[in-house]
């Protein structure tokens, strides 16, 4: 700062100096922040919209079953109580079915078996009933629109059982109640209602009943809000099964779902490459001129940046798989990923400046110089909606080989990347510069593995390539995000 | 209104607060762009973008230093982007070797009025001008003032010389024209 007397008296006459602008200026700036603000409330509302609507989906994908679940229910073929739960908890609102997967003595009752002429065709009927048998009834689940089908199959394959192999088995509640086994039934309202002989037909109340036998001298039917109707001095028999066409249990129409996650590298391609290397700007003077840096007598100035070097890139998230064919799939989820590069610039200036840029002019508090002597990790963080088609490559379902394709569209949720101006030849950040939506192809080879357990593990590489420019169109860069790494999906459900 | 508190009023989006924090820096600010520019129009222009940056770059303040200063220094970023951009002043922003001409009195007293002496500052050629009032009002050095320009600060020193000397120059005249109508109304 000059000490030099002139310069301080026009500095005292300056710090004087004082305008009174015209009334507009205040009402466009007024306008403008607001405008702004509104601006960023609808991003705001735009994004939670966004979020709970993915979530909801998600929930209601995966959620479209029946509550509850009562892993213990046993059959007892003597008709002796076995099970202590208390009555209360015995109850069909408890109780979820899955036609598909019925156990009976650690057999299956597998998805190509079928019904015909009243007979359940499957050599895994077991052949002593003089047992206790567990059922886990929890695994029996079912979704709301295939109620119809699925129940209709549950009760026959139930009534099945008990009509041709369990004759006498009940599912006991101690010194209480007795629930027969075919005591699992559809109402589902047609012709095909397979309602117990003695069963009360006003108690259609849900799409699922159980009838109880308390003493061998009472029914009730519970129904899924809890209403009993009793029916005294009627006996429970098997259900007769009537009207039944063959059936084959579709498991292809389920949705499974689980978590996916993922880690690999992460770095910037720029077209022509994967990944990108040093790049030179050279900035002539109809360049300045145009972007309005003045200079004295200019002569082309070339300035070599670093470009990104590979950073680490991971993701987590839900995703809902669907088959369509034996062989194909579709999937979708929501995913938080992350990709990061390392950026080489040169020492940080620590101070406040406004800079101009394609998109306009930011103002920064810091900044970096280019150069070298600091490694700055640009951070990017999307929330991605993919939506993937798998195709198995080969038949065997030992080691099951998917193609995975597919698109993914992001939404940046934040980032702390440093961008290059490359008229001041600093880097800087500026989430302005960002574009905040990303298209992206993703591709991959996976297979499954520990397939006998509850929960299998998918295992395989994914691809990602950006389709959408890093930055925005005006941007003098052209960058696409990349990313290749492992991938892992855990089905959790299905 | 405390100072810090008026910054949390006005982060909330209150718009009393930031009629109030516009109110009590506008007129010095507009000072500042008008010693930038050469009409009173760009300086409001100026002023506008200025504190449309101050506004939405408020959370950014930390409170560390004088809030004054701080706008004052967005506002002079703003107005030397705004002179890089405007074609105005961009084709008169080269700076031309002009002669350097020697002055009677290095340090003349001022007896102008503000207002006066940045209307004689703005006739300057924009790149003495903005060079001028970068160094000898806000106190920038040189090298600074070469980073932000994009010149050497040798170009930006040599430039300062030949702003002040033409200025001095101005001074003495209107300080000379003074006397002799002084003298001839006696």
């Amino acid at each position: 700062m000059s000490v030099n007397e002139f310069e301080q008296q026009v500095q005292q006459k300056m710090t004087e100096l004082q305008l009174r602008p015209s009334a507009e200026v205040w009402e466009e700036v007024e306008k403008r922040i607001r405008k702004e603000k509104k601006r960023r409330r609808i991003i705001f509302w735009f994004f939670i919209f966004g979020t709970l609507l993915l979530g909801g989906t998600g929930w209601w994908i995966t959620n479209l079953k029946y509550e509850g679940t009562t892993d213990n229910l046993t059959i007892n073929t003597n008709n002796k109580p076995v099970d202590n739960k208390p009555a209360e908890e015995i109850s069909i609102a408890n109780v979820k079915i899955d036609s598909t997967n019925i156990v009976l003595q650690n057999k299956k009752i597998s998805e190509n078996d079928t019904i015909e002429n009243n007979q359940l065709k499957t050599s895994q009927i077991p052949t002593t009933t003089n047992k206790t048998q567990s059922i886990p009834v929890g695994k029996l689940t079912f979704k709301k629109k295939d109620v119809k089908t699925s129940l209709r199959t549950a009760k026959l394959t139930i009534d099945k059982i008990a009509t041709t192999e369990i004759e006498t088995a009940e599912i006991t509640r101690p010194q209480q109640t007795a629930v027969s086994v075919n005591s699992i039934q559809t109402n589902s309202g047609t012709t095909q209602s397979l309602l117990a002989n003695g069963i009360d037909q006003k108690t259609n109340l849900s799409s699922i009943q159980t009838v109880e036998k308390e003493n061998n001298d009472q029914t009730a039917v519970t129904t899924k809000n809890e209403s009993i109707i009793s029916k005294k001095n009627d006996s429970v028999v098997a259900g007769d099964v009537k009207d039944i066409a063959p059936i084959k249990i579709d498991k292809s129409k389920k949705w499974e779902w689980g978590i996916t996650s993922g880690i690999g590298l992460s770095g910037i391609s720029e077209g022509h490459s994967i990944f990108a290397r040093e790049k030179s700007y050279m900035v002539n003077s109809s360049q300045l001129i145009n972007a309005g840096v003045f200079r004295g007598p200019i002569s082309p100035v070339i300035y070599t940046v670093a470009s990104p070097k590979n950073g680490v890139s991971w993701h987590l998230g839900i995703y809902g798989k669907k088959k369509l064919t034996k062989r194909t799939a579709i999937s979708t989820g929501i995913n938080l990923s992350s990709y990061a590069t390392i950026q080489q610039t040169g020492v940080i200036e620590d101070s406040s400046r406004v800079f101009t840029d394609s998109r306009g002019t930011t103002v920064v508090n810091n900044y970096y110089l280019n150069g070298t002597v600091n490694s700055y990790s640009n951070h990017y963080y999307y929330l991605q909606l993919p939506i993937y088609y798998h195709w198995q490559l080969n038949k065997g379902n030992k080691f099951p080989l998917y193609f995975q394709n597919g698109l993914s569209l992001g939404f940046l949720a934040g980032s702390d990347a440093i961008v290059y101006n490359d008229l001041a030849n600093v880097f800087y950040r500026n989430n302005k510069q960002l574009n905040k939506f990303q298209l992206s192809y993703q591709s991959g080879l996976f297979t499954n593995i520990f397939k006998q357990t509850k929960k299998p593990l998918s295992v395989g590489m994914l691809f990602n390539y950006s389709i959408s420019k890093l930055q925005k169109e005006n941007s003098i860069e052209n960058k696409h995000l990349t990313s290749f790494g492992i991938q892992l999906g855990w089905k959790l459900k299905k | 209104m405390d100072e810090r508190q008026l910054v949390k009023d006005c982060l909330k989006g209150r718009p009393a607060a930031q009629r109030h924090l516009y109110e009590q820096f506008a007129k010095d600010m507009l000072g500042v762009c008008y010693r930038y520019t050469k009409s009173l129009k760009d300086a409001e222009d100026v002023l506008q973008e200025g504190f449309i940056k101050v506004f939405l770059g408020l959370k950014q303040f930390r409170f560390e230093g004088d809030l004054g200063a701080w706008i004052r220094r967005i506002m002079v970023n703003t107005t030397l982007n705004f002179l890089k951009r405007n074609h105005k002043y961009r084709t008169e922003m080269f700076f031309t070797e002009q002669p350097l001409h020697p002055v009677a009195d290095d340090n003349p007293a001022i007896a102008l009025q503000a207002k006066e002496l940045a209307d004689l500052i703005r006739q300057l050629p924009p790149g003495y001008q903005t060079i001028f009032n970068l160094h000898a009002v806000e106190g920038y050095s040189h090298v600074e003032i070469g980073e932000m320009l994009g010149v050497t600060d040798s170009t930006s020193r040599s430039q300062y010389a030949r702003a002040r000397a033409l200025l001095i120059t101005w001074l003495e005249e209107i300080s000379s024209d003074s006397k002799n109508k002084q003298y001839v109304g006696q």
